[in-house]
């Protein structure tokens, strides 16, 4: 029961919704960027439980991708655009779907950038490590068969129960837009910030690119000038994903959720909870625009974001989901 | 012993952050990681994780259950109670942890560079090294890679302008005033004086585990103990554990 990869890209990783509590021991989170969208691509497939890391799923970031399924699976794909076919039949993505035991899915093609969350319904028998099943290509910590899946790979997904052959579909409002210009994403004051005069106009002002030199670790920005400020050197101090460390004279770095737990870099600005899902869909070649916001505002946007998931989820499954159950 | 000037800010929608004075130093850790231990032990509402790097203590909550306003008179309640004499009335007793390093010149990547910067022979160098005792300060950078205070002054040496692509796992490394053990093979900048042949850190465990289960703590003092080629070899793969009762036994 399960799939087995017969063309495994290379970007495509087990993911779940990542290590908790384990920064102490200087573990990455790691897991999934944009929990919305791994949250839904679960949901139709009747994964309710979102306790500890939750449900694994694979999380696709280049194609072509061919797996094919040894049983009958209820499977579900959520995130960028894309072109997707089940054996020779185009099928739509946001949607719960059926394969039949040999059917080949294939994930021809995905948006620049993109990722694409592919739940199958089941128990998944996939290694967990501290909890989780989210491989960490940067250190030992990895997800099934290695860090990322390769050709011939094999999951084994153990059936859970049969689930009614309704189709459930989210509407298109729900799914990430991607916008053909500079994406805005919204940013609080980082512990740094004050001690670095230049780097709150230059946030706010500046255009920013994504470098190629950027790994799931961290974007690493470029900016049209060079920015110095006087705290050249710090204490190695907590970093969380979302964070920007701007060196001086340096490239600032959007950090990931497989960033390390210690930097010793300025830490100027926090990307709002509330916006952190974009970063899944951004990527080398793609510019960003920062805007300023407050802490009381970031809370009030986490808690509506949050309250409008919980009230669409309501509305299309038949279980139920409650906020704290939500790791967001 | 006194308490210290402390601030507390939101380091995101969902950490408070309490920050010292940016500095590495023995009394201000230990004091932090006795506050940690009394938020746990207090069982706040909300509290999800607490952690302690240098110079500060991160608490992560759920926003829905306590708000940060809330939290910090928490904290300040708890630092009003007692500050004084929160590091003495720890529970988690430090240990005496050995490692073995290896300092031979296929290990000591930077034996050259340390002795041209620190202006010693590497004989002495080895000497200072191991004769030093080290304390176990926090993990960061990666997965159980470990930050050591008491470097003697003598060794520090400046980071390598060009970090290494690929540094060998149980590498003892220095970095200024630091020193650490690479944990895991890794990238990195740290000037390397030898190796250890074991086992720090387990990263195959289904759960995390808890302080009081890590092969070496926070606090932890740690002696170097030099090995031979020979001696490094039989030793690998053992992990902390096994070494300590190892030595216990012979």
């Amino acid at each position: 029961m399960g799939i087995i990869v017969k063309k495994a890209g290379w970007q495509t990783m087990v993911m779940d919704q990542g290590r908790k509590n384990t920064r102490h021991l200087g573990v990455p989170s790691s897991g999934v960027t944009d929990l919305f969208q791994y949250w839904w691509a679960n949901g139709l497939v009747h994964h309710f439980d979102f306790k500890g890391a939750g449900p694994a799923v694979l999380e696709v970031g280049t194609g072509p991708v061919e797996f094919v399924f040894d049983q009958p699976h209820v499977f579900a794909m959520t995130g960028s655009a894309g072109e997707y076919y089940l054996d020779d039949q185009k099928i739509p993505s946001h949607t719960t779907l059926h394969a039949k035991s040999q059917q080949i899915l294939r994930i021809e093609k995905i948006a620049r950038n993109g990722t694409i969350y592919l739940a199958i319904r089941g128990k998944w028998r996939v290694n967990r490590v501290y909890e989780s099943a989210s491989a960490d290509v940067l250190s030992p910590f990895s997800g099934s068969a290695g860090n990322r899946l390769k050709d011939q790979d094999r999951i084994i997904i153990d059936q859970v129960g049969q689930m009614e052959l309704s189709t459930v579909k989210t509407p298109d409002y729900l799914k990430p837009a991607k916008s053909s210009g500079p994406h805005t994403i919204r940013i609080t004051a980082g512990a740094e910030l004050h001690q670095c005069d230049q780097i709150k106009h230059a946030l706010s002002e500046e255009s920013f690119g994504i470098s190629r030199n950027s790994s799931r670790m961290g974007y690493r920005l470029t900016t049209n000038q060079e920015y110095n400020h006087t705290m050249t050197s710090m204490v190695s101090s907590i970093v969380l994903p979302g964070m920007i460390q701007w060196p001086s004279g340096g490239e600032p770095i959007l950090l990931l959720p497989n960033c390390q737990t210690t930097g010793g870099y300025p830490r100027v600005a926090k990307i709002i909870d509330a916006d952190l899902w974009k970063l899944a869909y951004l990527g080398p070649g793609d510019h960003l625009e920062f805007k300023w916001t407050t802490r009381e505002e970031a809370i009030y946007l986490r808690k509506y974001k949050t309250q409008q998931f919980t009230r669409f989820w309501n509305k299309l499954f038949p279980e139920n989901i409650k906020n704290h159950s939500l790791t967001y | 012993m006194n308490t210290f000037n402390y601030q507390i800010f939101a380091l995101s929608e969902r950490c408070l952050t309490l920050q010292l004075e940016p500095v590495i130093s023995e009394p201000q850790i230990r004091w932090l990681y006795a506050l940690r231990e009394r938020i746990l032990i207090k069982n706040i509402r909300g509290v999800q994780h607490v952690w302690v790097t240098f110079h500060e203590l991160t608490i992560q909550y759920d926003v829905d259950v306590v708000n940060f306003e809330r939290l910090q008179d928490n904290v300040e309640v708890l630092l009003a109670e007692r500050p004084h004499d929160m590091s003495q009335n720890m529970t988690v007793k430090p240990r005496h942890i050995t490692i073995p390093i290896c300092y031979e010149d296929e290990m000591a990547w930077d034996k050259d560079r340390l002795v041209s910067h620190c202006g010693l022979s590497f004989e002495d160098l080895i000497h200072i090294h191991h004769e030093q005792e080290y304390i176990f300060y926090m993990f960061g950078f990666l997965p159980g890679f470990l930050y050591l205070g008491g470097l003697d002054p003598r060794l520090a040496c400046p980071r390598l302008e060009k970090p290494r692509q690929n540094i060998q796992k149980g590498s003892v490394g220095i970095a200024g005033h630091q020193t650490g053990v690479y944990p895991m093979a890794s990238p990195g900048g740290w000037n390397i004086i030898g190796r250890t042949p074991l086992d720090l850190f387990d990263y195959t465990l289904s759960t995390a585990p808890a302080i009081d289960d890590l092969m070496i703590r926070p606090l932890d003092r740690i002696r170097f103990t030099p090995v031979s080629r020979l001696h490094f070899k039989a030793l690998e793969g053992k992990t902390v554990n096994e070494y300590q009762k190892l030595i216990k036994t012979t």
